[in-house]
């Protein structure tokens, strides 16, 4: 290891030892990185070392409540957007039932996200395809059996379609990550990838992913109820 | 795959996703953000200290994690899905952290996946107990510079001076315990 390497971490050591926010060292090697681990488990290892101080707490739940004020100010309008979003809207506000959940843009990287910035990239892609044509894929008396949710396969896609409420969503069965086919998890009420550990809900949002970039949510594929008939917009078969 | 974690997530086999609500016990659920807040903010200020280490970055991160949550969370979501979501976001600044102070990504200082569909951490940190034992196996060199230098938090000249070695001496030193406690406890990968 070069000198140089070395006052990087050696000042990354030193600010740990006296409780300072650590500076950056683009230079570290893994054996630097190891001692920085190690200094970290030590430091965090001293009694009470990991709680939060009870002003910290305070002053960030003032500001969480200022926040939430302000989000709740906001509800008519963010609904008004959602309207405005046609077929994905019903959808969306549904989308509350898969519980807690987020676009990529937010997961992604939160520090970078203005606070006050609507989620611009919370409704999720729909595919329209050039040709489409409305197919049934299953019924409302099918899917209710079912439990809800439906895996369907065309010779062009295969997606999932659930109820929610009165209107039906349905999604891409294929992971955004590298395209694996989704499996229904019907206990967690989610589809997981059988790849790498990823779970959309049946809306299409991400739920969990290990991966390091959340993949983007699963595309939406226009789906309606026709008479008893549920259908979706999709290319014609040839 | 976690089975037993990933059953943690569960609020008790629901099929039918248009009952969810209604069938999702009450005590499963916050009454509030305030709830969500107070309930969590230790856990997710505790799991990021542990990988920092130091006071201002661990506070830095906790508010980064919730503010950022305040708006895609859903407060009517389980307990269990909630914590585990925080965990998530905690997990991504964390990866965004090393990145940001070290250039590269890192992924041996990193909350572990699985602990993203843990419902709970335990009562107390295991820290002191894991650090003990690392420092325990060291030779008593090592061991008395890691104390000095990293539980007492004396400077690298005071550690020096307190062990009667040179100031290059002690560096060494540090560096060499630092690298064999590394190895002892090789962490959550």
């Amino acid at each position: 290891m070069t000198r140089r390497r070395k006052r990087g971490v050696n000042r990354q050591l030193d600010a740990l030892a006296s409780e300072r926010p650590l500076p950056s060292d683009p230079g570290a090697d893994p054996d630097d990185i190891d001692e920085l681990r190690a200094a970290i488990a030590l430091r965090a290892a001293r009694p009470l070392a990991d709680l939060p101080s009870a002003d910290f707490v305070a002053v960030l739940g003032r500001r969480l409540r200022a926040e939430t004020e302000a989000v709740a100010s906001e509800g008519i309008s963010r609904r008004a957007l959602l309207v405005g979003a046609g077929a994905a809207a019903a959808a969306a506000t549904a989308a509350g039932l898969a519980g807690v959940v987020v676009d990529r843009s937010v997961l992604g990287d939160p520090s970078r996200r203005s606070q006050r910035q609507m989620p611009a990239s919370g409704a999720p892609q729909e595919l329209e395809p050039d040709v489409g044509e409305w197919q049934t894929i299953t019924s409302q008396t099918e899917l209710a059996a079912a439990g809800g949710v439906q895996r369907f396969s065309t010779p062009s896609m295969v997606g999932f379609v659930s109820a929610h409420g009165d209107s039906v969503i349905a999604v891409s069965g294929a992971c955004t990550h590298l395209g694996c086919l989704l499996r229904e998890n019907s206990d967690a009420n989610r589809l997981d990838c059988p790849c790498h550990r990823t779970s959309f809900g049946y809306d299409g949002r991400v739920l969990f992913s290990q991966l390091d970039t959340q993949p983007a949510m699963l595309p939406r594929v226009r789906a309606r109820s026709n008479g008893d008939a549920i259908q979706v917009l999709i290319p014609p078969e040839v | 795959m976690a089975e037993s974690s990933e059953q943690a997530l569960e609020s008790g086999g629901l099929r039918d996703v248009r009952s969810l609500r209604l069938r999702v016990a009450d005590d499963d659920q916050y009454a509030s953000w305030d709830e969500i807040y107070l309930d969590n903010v230790v856990r997710v200020y505790r799991l990021l200290y542990a990988k920092v280490g130091n006071r201002a970055d661990a506070e830095d991160l906790t508010t980064d994690v919730f503010v950022s949550s305040l708006r895609p969370l859903d407060t009517s979501a389980s307990r269990g899905e909630i914590r585990a979501y925080l965990t998530t976001v905690a997990r991504t600044a964390l990866a965004r952290y090393w990145r940001s102070r070290l250039g590269i990504d890192v992924t041996t200082i990193d909350v572990p996946a699985d602990q993203c569909f843990v419902d709970d951490l335990p009562a107390e940190s295991d820290a002191p107990r894991r650090a003990g034992r690392v420092l325990d196996g060291l030779p008593p060199r090592y061991r008395r510079v890691l104390e000095l230098r990293f539980l007492d938090g004396l400077s690298v000249k005071e550690a020096a001076r307190a062990m009667g070695v040179s100031v290059a001496n002690a560096k060494v030193l540090q560096h060499r315990a630092l690298r064999m406690a590394a190895r002892a406890d090789p962490g959550d990968e």
